[in-house]
């Protein structure tokens, strides 16, 4: 055995210990390393090796069909903006009287100022002289008449 | 037997078919040096054995994980460290008993001939030994008896090289003190 330097400091501080002979005194069962092996063996799971998820695989895995359901979920739950609001008790008429009916409601018993601002286009681009002039040449429109009726 | 690298060890276990061979080859290299740590510390033959079958296994749960960076002896003598501490302290819980009672019972080993040939001193050595708390008894075992490297020991216990050598130099002072009590009794 290599006698180690810090050999000489174990002699000046433990004489005692030093001088025991460093033996394993403990005794081995008989066969105990031939078997072992076996006995270990005899131990082990024998079904195909799983994968070894790692945690953020395993995390991903988790989370995806978890997202795919919120999604769906919202996508059949949300607000449908191209679906006409029904207005309460006319469910059941049908859906085109229904319309006539609702819209014929609302603007009863508004001034021309009124429907005029709820007009989809309320103020028209005005037209220089030249699309004007353009304008009525293509509509064939006669302008003396025209100035006559004004 | 034929000493096999880590290297080849580890390619023989990861193919499917060479698994539970790789294993075994495994578990023969390293079980003498290992009984000999977990037998020191644990002295009882049959629980020992047991300890030293949970380090295997709990080897062969975690060799899929084991780093390459990392020797497989270090890494399994690590394992080996945290079973028998472990085991120590459940035995300790399980028999609801002081120190001395868990000293006594781990000195009961060296009075029966079928499992200590040693003589006096070395009777008196172990006894001594035993008087450790279980930390610095592995330290004390690993260096003295196994005479790993401070730097092995420290990878083993993640403790550091310097609290490793003061550890060990105060053991080897109870110890002398505890062999010099004996011999003026």
């Amino acid at each position: 055995m290599e006698h180690a330097p810090e050999d000489d400091d174990l002699e000046r501080i433990a004489p005692m210990l030093s001088r025991i002979p460093r033996t394993d005194p403990f005794v081995v069962p008989e066969g105990f390393h031939d078997r072992f092996a076996q006995e270990v063996q005899g131990r082990l799971p024998r079904t195909a090796r799983t994968p070894v998820w790692r945690p953020w695989l395993l995390r991903t895995a988790m989370a995806l069909p978890v997202a795919a359901l919120l999604v769906t979920g919202w996508w059949m739950l949300r607000p449908n903006p191209t679906e006409p609001q029904k207005a309460p008790g006319l469910e059941a008429a049908s859906a085109d009287l229904a319309e006539v009916v609702w819209e014929e409601d609302l603007l009863q018993g508004l001034t021309d100022e009124e429907l005029a601002a709820l007009s989809p286009m309320p103020e028209a681009p005005a037209l220089s002289v030249e699309e004007l002039a353009d304008y009525y040449e293509l509509t064939g429109t006669d302008l003396t008449d025209l100035i006559e009726s004004l | 037997m034929a000493e096999f690298s880590d290297r080849e060890l580890l390619d023989l276990f990861r193919q499917e078919g060479s698994r539970h061979y790789a294993f075994n080859l495994l578990v023969r290299q390293y079980q003498g040096r290992l009984y000999a740590f977990v037998r020191r510390m644990v002295t009882d033959p049959d629980e020992s054995k047991d300890v030293l079958q949970n380090v295997f296994l709990k080897a062969w749960n975690g060799l899929d994980r084991f780093r390459e960076d990392a020797q497989l002896y270090s890494w399994l003598y690590r394992i080996a460290h945290n079973e028998c501490i472990t085991h120590l302290k459940r035995l300790r819980r399980g028999l609801f008993v002081s120190q001395d009672h868990v000293i006594e019972r781990l000195t009961t080993t060296l009075d029966k001939s079928e499992h200590f040939t040693g003589d006096a001193i070395q009777a008196a050595l172990q006894r001594a030994v035993m008087t450790l708390p279980d930390k610095q008894r592995a330290v004390f075992t690993m260096k003295y008896f196994q005479e790993l490297k401070y730097e092995e020991i420290s990878a083993i216990t993640g403790t550091s090289v310097g609290a490793l050598k003061s550890s060990y130099h105060i053991a080897v002072r109870k110890i002398e003190d505890q062999l010099t009590r004996d011999r003026t009794k």
